[in-house]
């Protein structure tokens, strides 16, 4: 169960990977296309949703792991403010085919760094 | 199998990191990858193919050297590299990565000989990026194997050189 559950975890945030290096293209001027924006937005949203899903039932079917440990909620609190910086630059280029505006280029790259953070703190860990 | 990280010594911890990073960055540069590719052989756009060859060469050839080196590095942390027969998962993953190089190469070769017809105008329907855009998913399916290998770790009880998990 656990192995299968963190096979899932993973499977999730490569989806999470997949959307967020598509948004970056398009943030660095690659021509996405709308169709394609939509699946990348589509694969950033259900990627961090089983990222949660997973990574939450995870730390429960695990008896050294609780909900309320600091590197566990380290992980939500990046999770939910990489997802919220990366919202607020989506919605300045969506709909539009121009260049992304620099500022909605800096709080995507700001979302980038939080996504690469939390793998960090998933791996060391601390105060485990 | 409930103290899976209680039994990792730190010094594990950042070529796991890059190991696990390399492997995501991977997977989500070839996603993009196999959007340019259909997106420029719908639209036959010469700035989509570039940015297509673009995503090959600058994105996922340097995640794939990621991904590959450290895994060799968390290999010989593990001591695997001492082991006669090391166990199916780790085989699984030398091979998704290694056959992976030759996909990459393959579809970046594609990519770059479809981007020269294009720029000297050759007309028609040229399959190279659709073909290029075919070796890609392959690959991402070898990876989603490698990725429930490397959790799952099928059959591997009896051969844990330290009796240590990675992840």
């Amino acid at each position: 169960m656990t192995e299968t559950l963190l096979f899932l975890h993973l499977l999730s945030a490569a989806v999470l990977f997949a959307g967020m290096a598509g948004l970056s293209a398009r943030v660095l001027g690659a021509d996405v296309g709308a169709g394609s924006l939509r699946v990348f937005y589509g694969l950033w949203n259900g990627g961090a949703a089983g990222v949660l899903i997973f990574g939450i039932w995870l730390a429960l079917n695990i008896d050294d792991y609780g909900i309320l440990d600091a590197w566990i909620l380290t992980a939500i609190v990046l999770w939910a403010a990489a997802g919220g910086v990366v919202e607020m630059a989506l919605a300045s280029y969506r709909d539009s085919t121009g260049a992304v505006p620099a500022r909605a280029a800096s709080l995507h790259w700001i979302g980038v760094a939080m996504i690469v953070l939390l793998l960090a703190d998933m791996v060391w860990k601390p105060w485990a | 199998m409930t103290q899976l990280a209680a039994i990792r010594p730190d010094d594990w911890n950042l070529p796991l990191f890059l190991h696990v990073l390399g492997a995501l960055a991977l997977i989500g540069t070839l996603a993009v990858a196999i959007a340019l590719l259909i997106g420029a052989q719908r639209n036959r756009s010469v700035d989509t193919l570039r940015s297509a060859l673009r995503s090959l060469t600058l994105g996922v050839i340097p995640s794939w050297i990621v991904l590959r080196g450290s895994a060799e590095w968390i290999a010989d942390k593990e001591g695997w590299n001492e082991v006669d027969e090391p166990p199916a998962w780790i085989g699984i993953g030398y091979t998704a990565t290694d056959l992976g190089l030759l996909l990459i190469v393959a579809s970046s070769v594609l990519a770059w000989l479809s981007l020269r017809k294009a720029r000297a105008g050759e007309t028609g329907d040229p399959p190279l990026p659709r073909v290029a855009a075919g070796l890609i998913t392959l690959l991402v399916v070898l990876n989603v194997v490698a990725l429930w290998a490397m959790t799952t770790k099928p059959a591997s009880a009896s051969a844990l050189p330290h009796s240590q998990r990675a992840c």
